[in-house]
């Protein structure tokens, strides 16, 4: 897994590449902490790079979203791929999501 | 023709309980797709794996001691299949109890939607208590 984290007015967009599970969302984890502390809680995930995200993933989705709630920020997700998709909505995550196909779409509904 | 059900390789991996040694069960299922140009699907098994086995690794031992837990990958023409094997206390993931969606979203805890991600993304999961081991198989089926 790779992060790729660019700045856009108010927003961090951070990319993900590769497989979130359990061996790499500690440091997805960690690094979306550090995103949230220093950025503020405007986040766009890019996962049109992600080959998959195991339940090991869906707790690092909760844990931001619940820390984005409670700094009244947004957390839109953009460039699922099928089989994320698949996982977000088996758990119940993709209903309580913002989704955006495409990427200046996603910015615009973070900065909101 | 060859049957279907004919087994074109096993591949058996033992790893310790401990989160690293999960990514040798990852590499192991990436050679096999890459080996057997598996399709699409069958990399469902890498999140089922992943799943499965760090639920195993982060609860199934209370007491700090080490335990082995025994891997066992199958491909077959059309499915992969792994079987997970641990000496851990009895449990049968597949008939615990399912998050209940009573909550928000935000409310909930983490976890417990594992399972569930597991059981819709297998074709069949099958669960049985074996000489005081708990063996967990997983299948995928995909057509060529």
């Amino acid at each position: 897994m790779e992060l790729y984290e660019s700045i856009v007015g108010e927003v961090a967009v951070v990319a993900v590449t590769g497989r979130i599970d359990s061996s790499t969302a500690p440091q997805l984890s960690r690094t979306l902490a550090q995103t949230l502390a220093a950025r503020g809680a405007r986040l766009v995930l890019d996962l049109s790079a992600t080959q998959y995200l195991s339940s090991a993933g869906l707790r690092v989705l909760l844990q931001v979203a619940k820390q984005i709630d409670v700094a009244k920020g947004k957390l839109v997700l953009h460039g699922l791929n099928d089989r994320v998709s698949e996982v977000l909505d088996i758990s119940g995550f993709l209903a309580e999501m913002i989704v955006c196909t495409d990427r200046s779409e996603a910015i615009a509904a973070a900065s909101e | 023709m060859p049957s279907p059900d004919a087994r074109v390789e096993t591949m058996e991996l033992i790893i310790g309980n401990r989160s690293e040694e999960l990514q040798r069960v990852t590499q192991a299922v990436d050679e096999l797709i890459a080996r057997h140009r598996l399709p699409d699907p069958a990399l469902n098994m890498q999140i089922a794996l992943d799943e499965v086995l760090s639920n195993i690794v982060n609860y199934a031992y209370d007491n700090g001691a080490k335990h082995q837990i025994r891997i066992r990958l199958s491909v077959y023409a059309d499915a992969i299949e792994a079987e997970v094997e641990d000496d851990g206390p009895e449990f049968d993931p597949l008939s615990a109890a399912e998050p209940s969606s009573a909550h928000g979203f935000l409310e909930r805890k983490p976890g417990g939607a594992g399972i569930r991600v597991v059981k819709r993304m297998m074709s069949q999961v099958a669960y049985r208590r074996v000489a005081d081991c708990n063996r967990l198989q997983l299948r995928i089926r995909f057509e060529r």
